[in-house]
Protein backbone atom coordinates (compact mmCIF):
# COMPACT_ATOMS: atom_id res chain seq x y z
CA UNK A 1 0.00 0.00 0.00
CA UNK A 2 1.18 3.33 -0.93
CA UNK A 3 3.25 5.81 1.54
CA UNK A 4 2.72 8.99 1.76
CA UNK A 5 5.75 9.84 3.26
CA UNK A 6 7.95 10.46 0.25
CA UNK A 7 10.25 12.28 0.80
CA UNK A 8 10.28 15.17 -1.88
CA UNK A 9 13.56 17.16 -2.36
CA UNK A 10 11.71 20.10 -5.38
CA UNK A 11 14.92 21.43 -5.36
CA UNK A 12 17.18 18.80 -6.36
CA UNK A 13 14.19 17.53 -8.58
CA UNK A 14 13.92 20.45 -10.27
CA UNK A 15 18.00 20.31 -10.58
CA UNK A 16 17.98 16.61 -11.66
CA UNK A 17 15.20 18.12 -14.48
CA UNK A 18 17.01 20.36 -15.67
CA UNK A 19 20.29 17.64 -16.13
CA UNK A 20 18.27 15.56 -18.14
CA UNK A 21 16.87 18.08 -20.36
CA UNK A 22 20.78 19.40 -21.07
CA UNK A 23 21.26 15.35 -21.75
CA UNK A 24 17.80 15.40 -24.21
CA UNK A 25 19.51 18.24 -26.27
CA UNK A 26 23.45 16.90 -26.41
CA UNK A 27 22.35 13.38 -27.40
CA UNK A 28 20.28 14.82 -30.63
CA UNK A 29 22.87 17.25 -31.47
CA UNK A 30 25.14 14.20 -31.02
CA UNK A 31 22.90 11.89 -33.81
CA UNK A 32 23.30 14.41 -36.53
CA UNK A 33 26.94 15.59 -35.56
CA UNK A 34 28.81 12.60 -34.14
CA UNK A 35 32.21 14.16 -34.49
CA UNK A 36 31.28 17.56 -32.65
CA UNK A 37 34.21 17.33 -29.82
CA UNK A 38 32.65 20.60 -27.61
CA UNK A 39 29.59 18.73 -27.39
CA UNK A 40 30.76 15.27 -26.30
CA UNK A 41 32.62 17.01 -23.39
CA UNK A 42 29.87 18.93 -22.96
CA UNK A 43 27.70 15.81 -22.90
CA UNK A 44 30.08 14.27 -20.44
CA UNK A 45 30.38 16.58 -17.97
CA UNK A 46 26.79 16.65 -18.04
CA UNK A 47 25.49 13.31 -17.87
CA UNK A 48 28.36 12.53 -14.74
CA UNK A 49 26.65 15.42 -12.83
CA UNK A 50 23.16 14.08 -13.29
CA UNK A 51 24.23 10.50 -12.04
CA UNK A 52 25.45 12.29 -9.27
CA UNK A 53 22.41 13.87 -8.91
CA UNK A 54 20.38 11.01 -9.23
CA UNK A 55 22.06 9.06 -6.90
CA UNK A 56 21.66 11.44 -4.27
CA UNK A 57 17.96 11.58 -4.60
CA UNK A 58 17.53 8.09 -4.49
CA UNK A 59 19.94 7.50 -1.35
CA UNK A 60 18.43 10.02 0.51
CA UNK A 61 14.67 11.13 -0.84
CA UNK A 62 12.91 8.84 -3.20
CA UNK A 63 13.23 6.78 -6.63
CA UNK A 64 13.73 7.91 -9.93
CA UNK A 65 14.32 4.38 -11.27
CA UNK A 66 12.74 1.42 -10.80
CA UNK A 67 15.95 -0.71 -10.78
CA UNK A 68 17.78 0.93 -8.12
CA UNK A 69 20.08 -2.34 -6.47
CA UNK A 70 19.70 -0.68 -2.53
CA UNK A 71 15.79 -0.83 -2.37
CA UNK A 72 14.80 -1.56 0.77
CA UNK A 73 11.01 -2.60 2.31
CA UNK A 74 8.37 -1.32 1.74
CA UNK A 75 8.63 -1.11 -1.47
CA UNK A 76 9.45 3.15 -2.06
CA UNK A 77 9.03 2.86 -6.29
CA UNK A 78 4.83 3.01 -5.60
CA UNK A 79 4.87 6.02 -3.39
CA UNK A 80 3.15 9.37 -4.19
CA UNK A 81 3.49 12.18 -5.18
CA UNK A 82 3.91 10.77 -9.03
CA UNK A 83 5.17 13.35 -11.40
CA UNK A 84 1.65 14.68 -12.25
CA UNK A 85 1.04 15.26 -8.98
CA UNK A 86 3.70 17.46 -7.91
CA UNK A 87 2.95 20.82 -7.37
CA UNK A 88 5.81 22.70 -9.01
CA UNK A 89 5.62 25.77 -8.33
CA UNK A 90 5.50 26.07 -4.14
CA UNK B 1 14.16 31.39 -39.64
CA UNK B 2 13.99 28.03 -38.80
CA UNK B 3 11.56 27.24 -41.77
CA UNK B 4 13.23 28.80 -44.27
CA UNK B 5 14.68 25.87 -46.64
CA UNK B 6 18.17 27.02 -47.44
CA UNK B 7 22.00 25.63 -47.64
CA UNK B 8 25.34 27.54 -47.94
CA UNK B 9 28.23 25.49 -48.56
CA UNK B 10 32.22 26.40 -48.01
CA UNK B 11 34.57 24.65 -50.06
CA UNK B 12 36.26 22.64 -47.97
CA UNK B 13 38.78 20.33 -48.63
CA UNK B 14 37.44 16.78 -48.71
CA UNK B 15 40.08 15.26 -46.45
CA UNK B 16 39.86 17.85 -43.79
CA UNK B 17 39.82 16.83 -40.16
CA UNK B 18 38.98 20.17 -38.78
CA UNK B 19 36.70 18.87 -35.87
CA UNK B 20 36.95 22.10 -34.26
CA UNK B 21 33.23 22.94 -33.81
CA UNK B 22 33.29 26.70 -32.77
CA UNK B 23 34.73 27.59 -36.61
CA UNK B 24 33.31 25.56 -39.55
CA UNK B 25 31.75 21.92 -38.39
CA UNK B 26 32.67 19.76 -40.95
CA UNK B 27 30.40 16.80 -41.14
CA UNK B 28 31.74 13.63 -42.59
CA UNK B 29 29.92 10.91 -43.15
CA UNK B 30 31.12 8.81 -45.96
CA UNK B 31 33.40 11.56 -47.00
CA UNK B 32 30.69 14.13 -47.74
CA UNK B 33 28.15 16.16 -45.65
CA UNK B 34 27.16 19.43 -45.91
CA UNK B 35 28.94 21.92 -43.77
CA UNK B 36 27.93 25.48 -42.34
CA UNK B 37 30.41 28.17 -40.57
CA UNK B 38 28.88 29.98 -37.46
CA UNK B 39 28.87 33.20 -39.63
CA UNK B 40 26.64 31.55 -42.54
CA UNK B 41 24.33 29.94 -40.89
CA UNK B 42 21.96 32.28 -41.31
CA UNK B 43 22.78 33.63 -43.95
CA UNK B 44 20.24 33.18 -47.15
CA UNK B 45 20.33 32.51 -50.91
CA UNK B 46 21.22 29.24 -51.49
CA UNK B 47 24.10 27.89 -53.23
CA UNK B 48 23.08 25.73 -56.43
CA UNK B 49 26.29 24.08 -56.67
CA UNK B 50 25.37 21.76 -53.94
CA UNK B 51 21.49 22.07 -54.23
CA UNK B 52 19.31 19.84 -56.56
CA UNK B 53 16.01 20.59 -57.87
CA UNK B 54 13.32 18.95 -55.83
CA UNK B 55 15.27 18.58 -52.52
CA UNK B 56 14.31 20.07 -49.65
CA UNK B 57 17.21 21.25 -46.82
CA UNK B 58 17.67 23.08 -43.60
CA UNK B 59 21.03 24.00 -42.95
CA UNK B 60 23.19 21.86 -40.46
CA UNK B 61 23.40 23.41 -37.15
CA UNK B 62 27.11 25.14 -35.75
CA UNK B 63 27.35 24.56 -32.18
CA UNK B 64 28.38 27.83 -30.36
CA UNK B 65 27.56 27.97 -27.27
CA UNK B 66 25.32 26.82 -24.54
CA UNK B 67 22.92 28.28 -21.89
CA UNK B 68 23.32 26.87 -17.71
CA UNK B 69 20.90 24.23 -17.34
CA UNK B 70 17.60 25.93 -16.06
CA UNK B 71 17.92 28.16 -18.26
CA UNK B 72 18.26 25.49 -21.00
CA UNK B 73 14.74 23.84 -19.61
CA UNK B 74 12.82 27.05 -19.16
CA UNK B 75 13.72 28.07 -23.16
CA UNK B 76 13.05 24.96 -24.54
CA UNK B 77 16.73 24.55 -26.12
CA UNK B 78 20.29 24.41 -25.43
CA UNK B 79 20.90 26.26 -28.04
CA UNK B 80 20.81 30.01 -28.65
CA UNK B 81 20.63 30.02 -32.12
CA UNK B 82 17.56 27.52 -32.00
CA UNK B 83 15.32 29.70 -29.73
CA UNK B 84 12.48 31.05 -31.47
CA UNK B 85 9.56 32.03 -29.19
CA UNK B 86 6.96 32.83 -30.37
CA UNK B 87 5.10 36.12 -30.87
CA UNK B 88 1.43 36.32 -30.86
CA UNK B 89 0.23 38.56 -34.25
CA UNK B 90 3.21 36.90 -35.84
CA UNK B 91 0.95 33.89 -37.36
CA UNK B 92 3.33 31.30 -38.85
CA UNK B 93 6.76 32.79 -37.93
CA UNK C 1 13.47 -0.49 -24.55
CA UNK C 2 11.59 1.85 -22.84
CA UNK C 3 12.37 2.71 -19.17
CA UNK C 4 10.37 5.36 -16.96
CA UNK C 5 12.32 7.93 -15.14
CA UNK C 6 10.02 9.29 -12.67
CA UNK C 7 9.93 12.72 -13.12
CA UNK C 8 8.50 15.28 -15.58
CA UNK C 9 10.77 16.93 -18.41
CA UNK C 10 9.61 20.00 -17.76
CA UNK C 11 7.49 21.01 -14.74
CA UNK C 12 4.16 21.32 -15.62
CA UNK C 13 1.30 23.47 -13.57
CA UNK C 14 -1.78 25.31 -13.84
CA UNK C 15 -2.39 28.35 -12.14
CA UNK C 16 -6.12 28.00 -12.10
CA UNK C 17 -8.24 25.19 -12.88
CA UNK C 18 -9.91 25.09 -16.16
CA UNK C 19 -12.31 22.45 -17.60
CA UNK C 20 -12.93 24.60 -21.26
CA UNK C 21 -9.39 24.58 -21.75
CA UNK C 22 -8.81 21.08 -20.99
CA UNK C 23 -11.24 20.17 -23.62
CA UNK C 24 -9.14 22.37 -25.94
CA UNK C 25 -5.69 21.36 -24.85
CA UNK C 26 -6.57 17.97 -25.29
CA UNK C 27 -6.07 17.71 -28.63
CA UNK C 28 -2.49 17.66 -28.35
CA UNK C 29 -2.54 14.67 -26.17
CA UNK C 30 -4.89 12.50 -28.50
CA UNK C 31 -5.22 14.61 -31.75
CA UNK C 32 -3.98 14.53 -35.04
CA UNK C 33 -1.23 17.16 -34.42
CA UNK C 34 -0.44 15.59 -30.90
CA UNK C 35 1.87 13.94 -29.38
CA UNK C 36 1.00 10.81 -29.19
CA UNK C 37 0.53 11.10 -32.95
CA UNK C 38 4.13 12.18 -33.04
CA UNK C 39 5.54 9.35 -30.73
CA UNK C 40 4.03 6.52 -32.56
CA UNK C 41 4.97 8.31 -36.22
CA UNK C 42 8.66 8.32 -35.09
CA UNK C 43 8.60 5.12 -33.20
CA UNK C 44 7.28 3.33 -36.51
CA UNK C 45 9.38 5.08 -39.05
CA UNK C 46 12.46 4.32 -36.62
CA UNK C 47 12.95 0.17 -38.32
CA UNK C 48 13.53 0.41 -41.67
CA UNK C 49 16.02 3.51 -41.88
CA UNK C 50 18.80 3.04 -43.75
CA UNK C 51 21.17 4.93 -41.90
CA UNK C 52 22.33 4.82 -37.95
CA UNK C 53 21.73 8.70 -37.21
CA UNK C 54 18.18 8.55 -38.82
CA UNK C 55 17.58 5.73 -36.67
CA UNK C 56 18.82 7.28 -33.44
CA UNK C 57 16.87 10.41 -33.80
CA UNK C 58 14.12 8.58 -34.36
CA UNK C 59 14.26 6.82 -31.52
CA UNK C 60 15.09 9.81 -29.19
CA UNK C 61 12.66 12.15 -30.59
CA UNK C 62 9.91 9.58 -30.58
CA UNK C 63 10.96 8.96 -26.56
CA UNK C 64 10.86 12.16 -26.05
CA UNK C 65 7.44 12.90 -27.78
CA UNK C 66 5.93 10.01 -24.79
CA UNK C 67 7.58 12.75 -22.33
CA UNK C 68 5.58 15.03 -23.79
CA UNK C 69 2.49 12.98 -23.88
CA UNK C 70 2.69 12.72 -20.19
CA UNK C 71 3.31 16.71 -19.45
CA UNK C 72 0.31 17.22 -21.87
CA UNK C 73 -1.43 14.81 -19.42
CA UNK C 74 -0.29 16.50 -16.54
CA UNK C 75 -2.04 19.56 -17.44
CA UNK C 76 -5.47 18.20 -18.33
CA UNK C 77 -5.46 16.11 -15.06
CA UNK C 78 -4.59 19.42 -13.15
CA UNK C 79 -7.42 21.61 -14.84
CA UNK C 80 -9.93 19.23 -13.59
CA UNK C 81 -9.05 17.34 -10.71
CA UNK C 82 -11.55 18.50 -7.98
CA UNK C 83 -13.81 20.33 -10.27
CA UNK C 84 -17.57 19.76 -9.33
CA UNK C 85 -19.58 18.45 -11.96
CA UNK C 86 -22.05 20.96 -11.21
CA UNK C 87 -19.14 23.21 -12.74
CA UNK C 88 -18.11 20.79 -15.38
CA UNK C 89 -21.30 20.71 -16.91
CA UNK C 90 -21.66 24.06 -18.00
CA UNK C 91 -17.99 23.62 -19.82
CA UNK C 92 -16.65 22.65 -23.31
CA UNK C 93 -15.44 19.32 -20.61
CA UNK C 94 -19.10 18.16 -20.66
CA UNK C 95 -19.22 15.72 -23.49
CA UNK C 96 -15.53 14.50 -22.33
CA UNK C 97 -17.21 14.27 -18.62
CA UNK C 98 -20.18 12.15 -19.61
CA UNK C 99 -17.84 9.54 -21.36
CA UNK C 100 -15.07 9.09 -19.65
CA UNK C 101 -15.40 11.11 -15.87
CA UNK C 102 -12.30 13.03 -15.04
CA UNK C 103 -10.13 10.51 -16.54
CA UNK C 104 -7.48 10.97 -19.85
CA UNK C 105 -8.56 9.95 -22.76
CA UNK C 106 -6.68 10.40 -26.17
CA UNK C 107 -9.54 12.37 -28.30
CA UNK C 108 -9.31 15.59 -29.89
CA UNK C 109 -10.70 18.76 -28.96
CA UNK C 110 -13.96 17.74 -30.80
CA UNK C 111 -13.81 14.32 -29.17
CA UNK C 112 -12.60 12.35 -31.72
CA UNK C 113 -10.82 9.28 -31.23
CA UNK C 114 -6.77 8.92 -31.96
CA UNK C 115 -5.94 6.91 -34.69
CA UNK C 116 -3.24 5.74 -36.79
CA UNK C 117 -4.43 7.52 -39.46
CA UNK C 118 -3.34 10.41 -37.99
CA UNK C 119 0.36 9.15 -39.31
CA UNK C 120 2.02 8.11 -42.19
CA UNK C 121 5.31 5.21 -42.26
CA UNK C 122 7.26 4.59 -45.45
CA UNK C 123 9.90 2.43 -46.26
CA UNK C 124 11.10 5.02 -48.55
CA UNK C 125 12.96 7.79 -45.52
CA UNK C 126 12.52 10.71 -47.97
CA UNK C 127 9.02 10.15 -47.98
CA UNK C 128 9.17 9.46 -44.10
CA UNK C 129 11.30 12.41 -42.93
CA UNK C 130 9.23 14.91 -45.05
CA UNK C 131 6.36 13.98 -43.37
CA UNK C 132 8.64 14.38 -40.17
CA UNK C 133 9.57 17.99 -40.79
CA UNK C 134 5.47 18.81 -42.01
CA UNK C 135 4.61 17.38 -38.33
CA UNK C 136 6.78 19.42 -36.56
CA UNK C 137 5.47 22.76 -38.23
CA UNK C 138 2.21 21.31 -37.57
CA UNK C 139 2.67 20.55 -33.97
CA UNK C 140 4.19 23.94 -33.67
CA UNK C 141 1.54 25.95 -35.14
CA UNK C 142 -1.26 23.94 -33.11
CA UNK C 143 0.73 25.17 -29.42
CA UNK C 144 0.52 28.70 -31.00
CA UNK C 145 -3.10 28.46 -31.29
CA UNK C 146 -3.26 27.58 -27.86
CA UNK C 147 -1.06 29.94 -26.72
CA UNK C 148 -3.38 32.49 -28.22
CA UNK C 149 -6.20 31.33 -26.15
CA UNK C 150 -5.23 30.87 -22.44
CA UNK C 151 -3.26 33.40 -20.10
CA UNK C 152 -2.22 30.85 -17.55
CA UNK C 153 0.87 31.83 -17.02
CA UNK C 154 2.09 28.48 -15.82
CA UNK C 155 -0.08 27.20 -18.85
CA UNK C 156 2.15 29.58 -21.03
CA UNK C 157 5.23 28.22 -19.66
CA UNK C 158 4.77 24.85 -20.53
CA UNK C 159 2.89 25.37 -24.07
CA UNK C 160 5.62 27.37 -24.95
CA UNK C 161 8.39 25.23 -23.81
CA UNK C 162 6.38 22.31 -25.95
CA UNK C 163 6.44 24.47 -29.13
CA UNK C 164 10.07 25.07 -29.10
CA UNK C 165 10.98 21.95 -29.21
CA UNK C 166 9.04 21.33 -32.38
CA UNK C 167 11.05 23.96 -33.27
CA UNK C 168 14.00 22.10 -32.59
CA UNK C 169 12.69 18.87 -34.04
CA UNK C 170 12.49 20.04 -36.63
CA UNK C 171 15.67 21.32 -37.42
CA UNK C 172 16.93 17.97 -36.13
CA UNK C 173 14.97 16.41 -38.99
CA UNK C 174 16.19 18.66 -41.76
CA UNK C 175 19.76 17.71 -41.10
CA UNK C 176 18.93 13.49 -41.02
CA UNK C 177 17.32 14.78 -44.82
CA UNK C 178 20.83 15.72 -45.52
CA UNK C 179 22.26 13.11 -44.35
CA UNK C 180 19.85 10.55 -46.40
CA UNK C 181 20.51 12.77 -49.41
CA UNK C 182 24.30 12.04 -48.51
CA UNK C 183 23.71 8.24 -48.81
CA UNK C 184 22.07 7.77 -51.58
CA UNK C 185 24.21 9.66 -53.58
CA UNK C 186 27.36 7.45 -52.20
CA UNK C 187 25.00 4.03 -51.66
CA UNK C 188 22.04 3.56 -54.46
CA UNK C 189 18.95 1.40 -53.77
CA UNK C 190 19.85 -2.45 -53.60
CA UNK C 191 18.56 -4.57 -56.40
CA UNK C 192 16.36 -6.63 -54.45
Amino acid sequence: MARKDYRLNLPLLMDIMAHNFVNVETVLYLNTHPDCQDVLDLHNRNAERYHRLVDEYQRNYGLLYSNYPDADSPWRWIDEPWPWEINYRS
Amino acid sequence: MYSNLILVVKNLDNNSQNLMCKNIIYYNYHKGGFEMSEETQRMPGPDRNRMRLAHAYVPFQTFTNSYPPEEALRRGTLFPELYMPYRPGRRGN
Amino acid sequence: MWEYKKFLEFPADVRRKDPDLAALIATQFGGPDGELTASLRYLSQMYTMPIPEAKATLNNIGTEELAHFEIIGTLLYKLVSDVPVDVIKQTRFAPHYAKWGRANFPEDSSGNPFTSAFFASHEDPIASITEDLAAEQKARAVYEYLLDMTEDPAIIDTLAFLREREVVHFQRFGEILNLLYDYQDRCPSPEY
